[in-house]
């Protein structure tokens, strides 16, 4: 008999801090064919997102290509002083900001309340048909889609005569540097707002539906047990979202973008990714398209890992 | 008797170096062909002519390159850039860091900071000086027989270097103005007008064009298309261009966009944008789009390559009637009694191009690669690539198998197309001569093949308005060469300035911004630097002079 049992208090327990090396490997004993299922998903991030990263030296040398990166000569900060200093930097981080914002403010929610619409909705066959037309035009190449908007937007395109009646100018859309935000965004909605709707169709079909028909006895009719049940059923997914999304908020895709604007333009069009490409792919500018784009990258991961503490604090979801 | 003996040799030096300008280039000895026995093979960047895409996939299903195949005993690979590439591609391809062995191109001399020196001095191009010396039998022999003394003056760069596959032999074809403005002449004759030679009347027919019902008189290309060019003849008879360096009356290099009359074109442009005479779309406006236009008869005025005009005719009568027809307009004059400067091209005694023929350090074989490249300056390999092989399986029905006879060549030497090229029912002639040829490997330029696609009276009446009577001697001839160094001052510093002027000459036509700010620009271009540019240029116009 020990002097702790005689004494009749409660033995003192030592938290021991799990192992998370043997905590994984008793997982992958417990489940080898996930991790067999998981270990391509694993190649292709150590390939293509982790293994080139060793690239971003780059900003701070003279690359030349046939030196190669490490023999290359080095410059310091001076890629990132020559972008600071020069002439384009306030306007491309308005332009991408604001972009961001729009589509963060119309192309963000419009997909949340297409599916809260659509779940109303009773007729299976009709939502059906709807979710397929507004999932096609996604499976459209962005080439095909900025193509037929340089088209319609022409002085005698078909967007510009519809709007015309509502008193716009009858010229090509895409010269006014004022439309082209607005026109980016709506073709952006108008290609994405289904296929953006059935992560939250997914999160929908997860509610309880006992809930509802609690709310049914409480009284609630369909407004309410949208406002109670629904939207809070899917409150973590919408959050999770919204805060990859501010991590986003320097980052767009500089393809639809370069495909739609022009030099006329570039003040309300050029974005940093636009940039980036024109320095450093057709100009081979490669450090100093580098240097800008590992900037873009940093401010992103302070604003993705701003937003996640935030979300954290307020509503107890994040990303981790 | 020393001082005679000492004169006579100083004589004889005298005349040896003036009777021959050529005698400094001794020509090796020829080398046994085939080259290889086939087991080398080489890849080849070069681009696909437009046209050839019809027959086939790739270059290694083209019979000029079949025949080059045998003749060498070297197989070729190739690397084709997508049509109209805007240096992307190529940028991409020099950063992989994998080489292909032969570069078939002008993007060195377009794109790549420094110009096709620069490439050598980072390593990525071989000097191909000593090759020459040492193997380039054909190209230097050919040198010493078609090449006149203008010639030799693009023979080299400044700092000694061979402008291989670029200094093409100076024939008169040469000399015409190959694109230009073309007008629906059909219609300019039912309203009783007559083709204008000011400003002032060019201005009265596009009115009357507009009043006649053309939704654009005057079709331009948006600006990063070379066909842009298309609007210099409004900048021309204001002693400028449109974004070039050019000379000023004195025979100074100048920036063309700093010039007094370039205001006056754009405040032109402005107006005519206002009245409705010029294309609302210019911005997204391709070439092609805009022939389209012309042929549509949407629009009354285009600029065109004599080469599209048959073709544009034929297309044009099909959709307005037989009526219709083009007829080349020239550059404008100041007033009657001046000069018409030619705003396009190079100086006629130019003949030469951005073209070079490289070859990579990484080439495992350079000394074959360069004979191959070599043997295309002899006799049968020009004509291979310039003409075709002379019979071919036909491209357009390869499961016949048939067998189609390219070009024919008489006694003395003159060849000439077979009807199944001039003639062709399936495909119109700059189609179906790419199947059978190619351009970027001819080292000829041949005026017989010249003169043929530009046989109609259409192509004659073009190349005589836009040619004849007008004068380019304020442009700066394209082989003028910068050094590395020089080079990359200029590409860096231009790449800023034009992406920055044509952001407000856009918005200045379009009347988004006043004329009035032009000024601002232009001390804005000063001071990115405008005048280091310029100080290179004119460095190495005077080097040019001095060849």
């Amino acid at each position: 008999m020990n002097k702790s049992s005689t004494s009749g208090s409660v033995p003192a327990t030592k938290y021991i801090k799990p192992n998370p090396f043997k905590m994984l490997l008793k997982n992958v004993k417990e489940h080898p064919w996930l991790y067999v299922l998981f270990l391509p998903v694993l190649a292709y991030f150590l390939v293509f997102h982790y293994w080139p990263m060793y690239g971003v030296i780059i900003a701070f040398k003279d690359y030349k290509p046939m030196k190669g990166i490490f023999a290359s000569n080095w410059v310091g900060f001076a890629n990132f002083a020559q972008f600071l200093n020069g002439p384009y930097l306030w306007r491309l981080v308005r332009n991408t900001l604001s972009i961001n914002l729009g589509m963060l403010l119309v192309a963000f929610p419009l997909p949340i309340i297409f599916a809260l619409l659509l779940n109303e909705c009773r007729s299976v066959k009709f939502r059906k048909v709807v979710q397929t037309v507004t999932y096609m035009p996604h499976f459209v190449s962005s080439v095909v889609v900025c193509s037929l908007m340089l088209i319609f937007c022409r002085s005698n395109g078909v967007i510009t005569t519809m709007l015309s009646v509502f008193g716009m100018p009858q010229t090509n859309l895409f010269s006014i540097g004022k439309f082209f935000q607005p026109l980016y965004i709506a073709m952006n909605v108008w290609q994405e707002l289904g296929w953006d709707s059935i992560i939250f169709f997914a999160a929908l079909t997860s509610i309880d539906a006992s809930l509802y028909e609690a709310a049914q006895v409480d009284g609630a009719g369909r407004w309410r047990q949208m406002w109670h049940v629904t939207l809070p059923g899917i409150a973590p997914t919408i959050v999770i979202l919204l805060i990859l999304r501010i991590g986003n908020l320097m980052s767009l895709g500089w393809d639809r973008i370069y495909l739609l604007y022009n030099e006329m333009i570039y003040e309300q069009a050029d974005v940093i990714s636009t940039y980036v490409y024109r320095t450093g792919l057709q100009q081979m500018q490669y450090s100093y398209s580098t240097a800008v784009g590992l900037m873009n990258s940093v401010i992103n991961v302070i604003l993705l890992v701003g937003a996640n503490v935030v979300s954290r604090k307020v509503n107890d979801t994040s990303l981790w | 008797m020393k001082k005679i003996l000492i004169s006579m040799l100083l004589v004889l030096t005298l005349v040896m170096t003036s009777v021959s300008a050529f005698a400094i280039y001794d020509v090796p000895e020829a080398y046994d062909m085939p080259i290889s026995d086939g087991s080398i093979t080489l890849t080849v960047y070069m681009a696909m002519e437009a046209g050839s895409e019809k027959a086939m996939l790739d270059y290694t299903e083209h019979p000029a390159i079949k025949a080059w195949e045998e003749a060498t005993g070297i197989n070729f690979t190739f690397i084709h850039p997508p049509a109209n590439d805007d240096g992307t591609f190529f940028n991409t391809t020099i950063a992989s860091g994998t080489l292909p062995d032969i570069w078939i191109t002008g993007n060195f001399n377009q794109y790549y900071v420094g110009n096709v020196e620069g490439a050598i001095d980072d390593g990525i191009l071989l000097n191909l000086n000593e090759y020459i010396e040492k193997y380039g039998h054909y190209y230097l022999e050919n040198a010493h027989a078609n090449w006149d003394e203008k010639a030799e003056k693009n023979f080299m760069t400044d700092s000694g270097m061979y402008r291989f596959g670029a200094a093409e032999q100076r024939v008169p074809v040469l000399g015409m103005q190959h694109s230009g403005m073309v007008v629906r002449s059909d219609v300019m004759e039912e309203l009783g007008l007559e083709m204008p030679k000011t400003i002032d009347e060019l201005h009265d027919l596009l009115v009357a064009f507009k009043d006649y019902g053309f939704e654009v008189p005057l079709v331009l290309e948006k600006l990063d298309q070379w066909w842009y060019s298309g609007s210099a003849f409004l900048a021309s008879y204001l002693e400028t261009n449109t974004n070039d360096f050019i000379l000023d009356e004195n025979g100074k290099v100048v920036y063309s966009l700093l010039q007094p009359g370039y205001k006056q074109y754009l405040a032109t442009l402005n107006q005519w944008y206002n009245e409705g005479l010029i294309d609302v779309d210019l911005v997204s406006r391709e070439h092609s789009d805009a022939k389209a236009m012309l042929t549509s008869g949407r629009a009354a005025m285009c600029d065109i390559g004599n080469w599209e005009t048959q073709e544009c005719i034929a297309v044009g009568k099909a959709a307005c009637g037989e009526n219709f027809y083009l007829k080349g307009m020239s550059c404008l004059a100041k007033d009657a009694e001046s000069e018409v400067y030619n705003p396009y091209g190079d100086p006629i005694e130019n003949g030469s191009s951005t073209m070079y023929w490289g070859i990579s350090t990484t080439c495992k074989y350079p000394e074959e690669a360069f004979k191959a490249l070599d043997w295309l300056y002899s006799r049968e390999g020009s004509t291979l690539m310039c003409f075709g092989p002379q019979t071919s399986i036909d491209m357009l029905h390869k499961d016949s198998g048939e067998e189609v006879t390219i070009y024919t060549e008489d006694e003395n030497g003159q060849r000439a197309f077979t009807d199944y090229i001039l003639k062709n029912d399936e495909l119109e002639y700059n189609s179906i001569r790419y199947i059978y040829t190619i351009q970027n490997l001819s080292s000829e330029y041949a005026s017989e093949m010249e003169y043929m696609q530009y046989g109609d009276e259409c192509n004659a009446q073009c190349w005589d308005a836009w040619t004849n009577g007008t004068t380019n001697e304020r442009r700066i001839p394209s082989s003028i060469s910068l050094t590395a160094e020089e080079s990359s001052l200029k590409v860096n510093t231009m790449n800023n300035i034009t992406a920055y002027a044509f952001e407000h000459i856009y918005n200045i036509v379009f009347g988004e911004e006043s004329i009035d700010s032009w000024d601002a620009v232009c001390e804005q271009i000063k001071a990115m630097g405008i005048d280091d540019v310029i100080a290179v240029q004119q460095a190495a116009y005077d080097r040019y002079q001095a060849r």
